[in-house]
């Protein structure tokens, strides 16, 4: 069987300046009519690159240095952008990662979707629109009349994703190439899109490439996979014998850095971690006061009592009637000390909302709130902050750019009065920076200096060194690789111990909040559908909503046959 | 599990600036003209403002008059070295004035409350559409015309850019995380301000009023030339050139020129000198 789309030890480099980066060195890859290739790495492995440089749409300081590529027999290196077209679309297809950008924001789906029916299909204009109609019919859009009439904002992410799908394989590619197409979506949006294009594709026998960092995706879709680590494939094979019983050390790092639904109890008697790393607790002391343990009592820490917060939108100036959102509805829980309690829900569910009206950062609109025993619009603000921390989802916007690290997390030491010189809150800094794996080297240096996982480190290490008792960390991971993901979930597991720290985890990924915490809640439109304990995920009585959550993880499928 | 730092891998600002050639060689330009200006008593020749009848309008390059001399017989060499001093300090002290409180009033107004913020920023809007010259006429009308005049002038047509601008920048960085992570670890909203959205707009403040400096050494230029600015017989870059005008025809075209060189020269050096900071200010 000869191959649609054979690469050969392609090459790409980045001219920066002062700088050369070998983006893609000496890829070799085959894809095969009709099966699905899975092409995996971290972020900076080359596999986008690699993706851009098939249909020749790399920036202008990267440049193919040496190998070929191959469609169909025809070489594309080297192809003027002319010669180029007549393969675009109509030979191989692209699905970008995030839908808001790939469609044009100024033309309507029905014009976007004729003007390619009718470059490739050559049919005139009412032809096109018909042929965009059963397109939109065939990717699962319900109403493909309005779809057709509206522009890209109109629509929900998912949406625009089926309609890239529909622009992508309307013209009949031969080689379909998906670029992360559901890593901007929610999980339960996202095993449909796949299910969708799994099916459109088997019926056309349409190959695909498909892009991931995510071995729950791989598993679900391809036949075959390619992992990719610094600009080089390290290991080809069929998905069960790669994800079953992987060669390459680095492989299976990826693979274990997930955590398995169940995992929590892989290890009988043993802390959970992942990648079978030791668990560092030790107590450290960051000042005196941590040195006698809390009383683990299992009172609550933080009780929420029906808060609700509504958000104005529009109004005066703005064009629009104004009216109220309602982002969170009558939300009652409660954080036990020395707990991880899990906050899941989809994106807009008022879970980040919930969040910031906790440590008071946002006004209520109804409910009350009481940390410790009292009422947090009534408590002393400098108590409340020092003992009340937060963690947000992307350390590189949550981190001032322009402040060095260490004044970062010196500042509030000062302020809050949990250092009282200047010496002190130093010493107590590069304390902070060990504890979270980092040096106190680092402390006069700025934030776009760190990866992003170094970054995380510091917002940990900022939040910490006040020796809270409560850490809400909104999304701590999700903007991370997932060995950095790993590693994170790991340091932060480890210094709860240390610290006697309480946690209210927010998350989205199930299988992270199930392998990390003590008790779930599921936020859903603003409302908290149901708490438990997270040992009863799968009790009989669990929400239809959890149901849907669970139903979405993607899970390895091959047998975890590397625990050991 | 201590972790020994890495050596760092960018380089200082000041290298980055070295390697722009715009940059440096505004920089340059600045510096030789800015030092001419301050040493202008010990370089001139003769006494700007001492006519002589004898030598009216005396070519380029005639014995003891290298740039020749004006309609009154003054030394154009000489009056062009002193001719900047005025011009630089009231463009620069204006500029500077005037960003300091476009900078306030904009951090005031993008985070004010919506009705605070709304008045302010139509205020500025009406300074916007008010025309800047009339001020420089209502102003010499009030005190005597002079670089008082120049300097409340170009204040007041340059607050309503800098806010404008400061006003974008600071409503992008308000909702930003890092103001929110400040404000969970007991930050004060003026602490906000000043220590933490502050850094963050100062390399394009510095960058928008360094091109402000170049635009605003023309502007004095021109209210000079029509009187309102620096008074003769006092040299000045702008006043040379209306007076140099009436003779540009007449066969002595240096009197106008060499000051209009200069201004451009000097407009220039300051232009570069902002986007090239651009560059190293935002890598």
């Amino acid at each position: 069987m000869t191959a649609v789309l054979s690469v050969d030890g392609l090459h790409v480099d980045f001219q920066l300046p002062g700088a050369v980066v070998n983006a893609v060195r000496g890829v070799d890859l085959e894809v095969h009519p009709g099966e699905v290739l899975a092409l995996v790495g971290e972020s900076g492995s080359g596999k986008s690159v690699t993706a851009a440089s098939i249909l020749g749409l790399l920036p202008g300081t990267a440049r193919v240095t040496a190998g070929s590529i191959r469609f169909e027999g025809n070489e594309l290196v080297g192809l003027p952008d002319k010669r180029l077209n007549v393969f675009r679309g109509a030979g191989i297809g692209m699905i970008f990662q995030d839908p808001v950008t790939s469609l044009d924001p100024s033309f309507t789906i029905g014009s976007q979707l004729g003007d390619t029916a009718r470059l490739h299909l050559k049919v005139s204009r009412d032809a096109a629109r018909e042929v965009g109609h059963t397109w939109l019919d065939r990717v699962g859009i319900a109403d493909p009349e309005r779809v057709l009439r509206s522009y890209p904002h109109e629509l929900s992410g998912g949406m625009r994703q089926r309609v890239m799908i529909a622009l992508a394989g309307l013209s009949g590619p031969k080689l379909l190439i998906a670029d992360e197409p559901t890593t901007a979506l929610d999980a339960t949006v996202q095993k449909q899109i796949l299910d969708l294009l799994l099916d459109l594709t088997g019926e056309t026998g349409t190959a695909v490439l498909l892009i991931t960092h995510d071995f729950g995706v791989v598993s679900h879709t391809s036949s075959r996979v390619a992992v990719m680590r610094a600009g080089a494939i390290v290991e080809v094979g069929e998905t069960a014998q790669v994800l079953g019983a992987p060669e390459h050390p680095y492989t299976r790092i990826l693979i274990d850095s997930v955590p398995a639904i169940g995992q929590r109890h892989a290890v009988a008697g043993q802390e959970r971690r992942l990648l079978s790393a030791t668990p560092h607790t030790g107590r450290v002391q960051l000042s005196d006061r941590t040195a006698a343990p809390r009383p683990d009592t299992g009172e609550p820490i933080l009780e929420l009592a029906g808060v609700a917060k509504e958000f104005a939108i529009g109004g005066l100036g703005t064009g629009r009637h104004k009216t109220t959102v309602r982002a969170v509805d009558d939300v009652t829980l409660s954080v036990r000390r020395g707990e991880i309690f899990g906050l899941i829900g989809e994106s807009g569910s008022g879970k980040s909302t919930l969040a910031r009206l906790a440590g008071g950062l946002l006004p209520l609109t109804a409910g009350r709130i009481n940390f410790d025993g009292t009422d947090v619009t009534a408590v002393d603000k400098h108590d409340l902050r020092r003992r009340f921390q937060y963690v947000f989802q992307d350390a590189t916007t949550a981190l001032n750019p322009r402040i060095k690290v260490g004044d970062q997390i010196t500042r509030p030491l000062l302020r809050l009065g949990k250092a009282s010189s200047r010496k002190q809150a130093a010493q107590l800094t590069s304390r902070a920076l060990d504890l979270v794996g980092l040096s106190a080297g680092y402390a006069d240096r700025y934030p776009r200096e760190f990866s992003g996982g170094q970054r995380q480190r510091i917002s940990i290490a900022r939040a910490i060194a006040l020796e809270p008792d409560l850490l809400i960390l909104d999304e701590p991971t999700s903007a991370l690789d997932v060995s950095t993901q790993a590693t994170i979930l790991n340091l932060l597991l480890d210094l709860k111990d240390e610290l006697d720290l309480t946690y209210l985890f927010i998350g989205h990924n199930l299988a992270v909040i199930e392998f990390v915490c003590d008790r779930i809640g599921v936020l859903k439109q603003g409302s908290l559908i149901e708490t438990f304990e997270a040992d009863d995920l799968f009790a009989a009585d669990r929400q239809p909503a959890t149901r849907a959550l669970l139903d979405a993880v993607l899970p390895l499928g091959a047998p975890l046959t590397t625990k050991d | 599990m201590t972790v020994v730092a890495p050596p760092r891998l960018r380089r200082s600002a000041a290298a980055r600036f070295v390697r722009n050639r715009e940059a440096l060689l505004g920089l340059i330009v600045l510096v030789v003209i800015v030092g001419i200006s301050v040493l202008a008593p010990w370089l001139a020749p003769h006494d700007p403002n001492a006519g002589d009848p004898e030598n009216v309008l005396n070519p380029i390059g005639a014995a003891g008059h290298l740039l020749g001399t004006d309609d009154q017989g003054r030394d154009v060499l000489s009056r062009l070295l002193y001719g900047g001093r005025g011009a630089l300090v009231v463009a620069t002290v204006a500029v500077a004035i005037a960003t300091v409180i476009g900078t306030l009033l904009g951090l005031a107004g993008a985070f004010a409350g919506r009705r605070t913020s709304g008045v302010l920023m139509r205020v500025i809007d009406l300074l916007f559409a008010f025309p800047v010259i009339l001020v420089a006429l209502s102003l010499a009308a009030i005190v005597q015309p002079g670089p008082g005049v120049l300097i409340g002038t170009v204040i007041f047509g340059a607050v309503p850019y800098v806010t404008r601008i400061v006003f974008a920048e600071a409503k992008i960085e308000r909702e930003k995380d890092y103001v929110e992570a400040a404000r969970s670890l007991g930050a004060s909203e003026p602490a906000i301000l000043l220590t933490e959205v502050l850094p963050n707009l100062v390399s394009s403040v510095v960058i928008y009023g360094t091109s402000l400096v170049g635009i605003n050494i023309v502007f004095t230029a021109s209210l000079s030339a029509l009187g309102l600015g620096i008074q003769p017989p006092n040299p000045d870059w702008g006043r040379m050139i209306s007076e140099g005008a009436k003779v540009l025809v007449t066969g002595s075209p240096g009197v106008a020129t060499f000051p209009a060189v200069a201004i451009l020269l000097v407009a220039l050096a300051f232009n570069w000198l902002g986007d090239g900071l651009r560059d190293v200010l935002n890598p």
